[in-house]
């Protein structure tokens, strides 16, 4: 059963990485991005992604509709793709 | 209105990014702006149930909506598909419904991970990117609650979880 949920889970995972890397030009502002499998807190398998965003880069309006139509575009593509786990975003500073 | 004024505070203390403690004022940010949408179902139930009850019933009728159950629907909605409550009553999910419950099941989790995951550093982007998409839930749902789908979709968010399995 573990094994099975693994594979699920890497399959998701596989697929929101498909979906990520399609989004070609990304946005200036992220310099890198990170997958991983995981659970939301209702303990249901999710696939969390975390774009790494540029230093001095300001943190207005642009810049926070540039992050969510880009995690916008992910998730639809991800579901076209037939991610089934939920997705959600995260938005770290590059070291 | 208790979430409009949660709303704003939020808007007043999201960080820059390098500030000091912006990790943990974006993390209040970011629950901030999931309570004021919560509130915003709360107040809109209020008001279709009780509009003329008084400030205590109402009051008590917003304890009456749960975190779980409202999620629970919006990931029905979110896939596009009613929940059984809602069954016959609309042909699809409304195009803003599901806007609003992908907005919002993203905005619990994030609060979830926000107020109880210590070990994950937040940054102001994360929280300028909560406000942004809590105003656009704000407003897709001022626009739902108008219509009776959307009248519909918050019983359910109230109700439906009786109606599972029958």
């Amino acid at each position: 059963m573990a094994a099975v949920e693994k594979n699920i889970q890497t399959s998701d995972e596989e697929i929101v990485r498909k979906a990520v890397e399609s989004e070609t030009p990304m946005p200036a502002i992220i310099t890198s991005y990170k997958i991983e499998s995981t659970y939301d807190y209702e303990g249901e398998p999710a696939t969390l992604v975390t774009f790494y965003v540029k230093q001095g880069t300001p943190a207005g309006t642009e810049t926070a509709k540039a992050l969510n139509e880009l995690s916008s575009a992910v998730r639809k593509k991800s579901r076209a793709l037939g991610a089934t786990n939920f997705q959600y975003f995260r938005f770290g500073k590059s070291a | 209105m208790l979430s409009f004024d949660l709303f704003e505070l939020a808007q007043h203390q999201n960080p820059t990014p390098g500030e000091s403690l912006e990790d943990a004022k974006s993390r209040r940010v970011i629950s901030t702006v999931y309570y004021a949408v919560f509130h915003l179902l709360c107040e809109t139930l209020a008001d279709q149930l009780g509009p003329d009850v008084g400030a205590v019933l109402r009051y008590r009728m917003q304890r009456a909506l749960k975190h779980a159950d409202v999620r629970e629907v919006c990931a029905s909605l979110a896939n596009g598909k009613l929940p059984k409550f809602l069954e016959g009553t609309m042909v699809v999910v409304p195009l803003q419904a599901k806007a609003f419950a992908e907005a919002f099941m993203e905005l619990q989790e994030r609060r979830h991970v926000a107020d109880y995951d210590a070990g994950s550093p937040h940054s102001a982007y994360d929280s300028g990117a909560v406000l942004l998409m809590g105003s656009e839930a704000f407003s897709t749902w001022r626009k739902l609650r108008e219509t009776p789908d959307g009248r519909a979709i918050a019983l359910a968010f109230l109700v439906a979880r009786q109606f599972k399995g029958k």
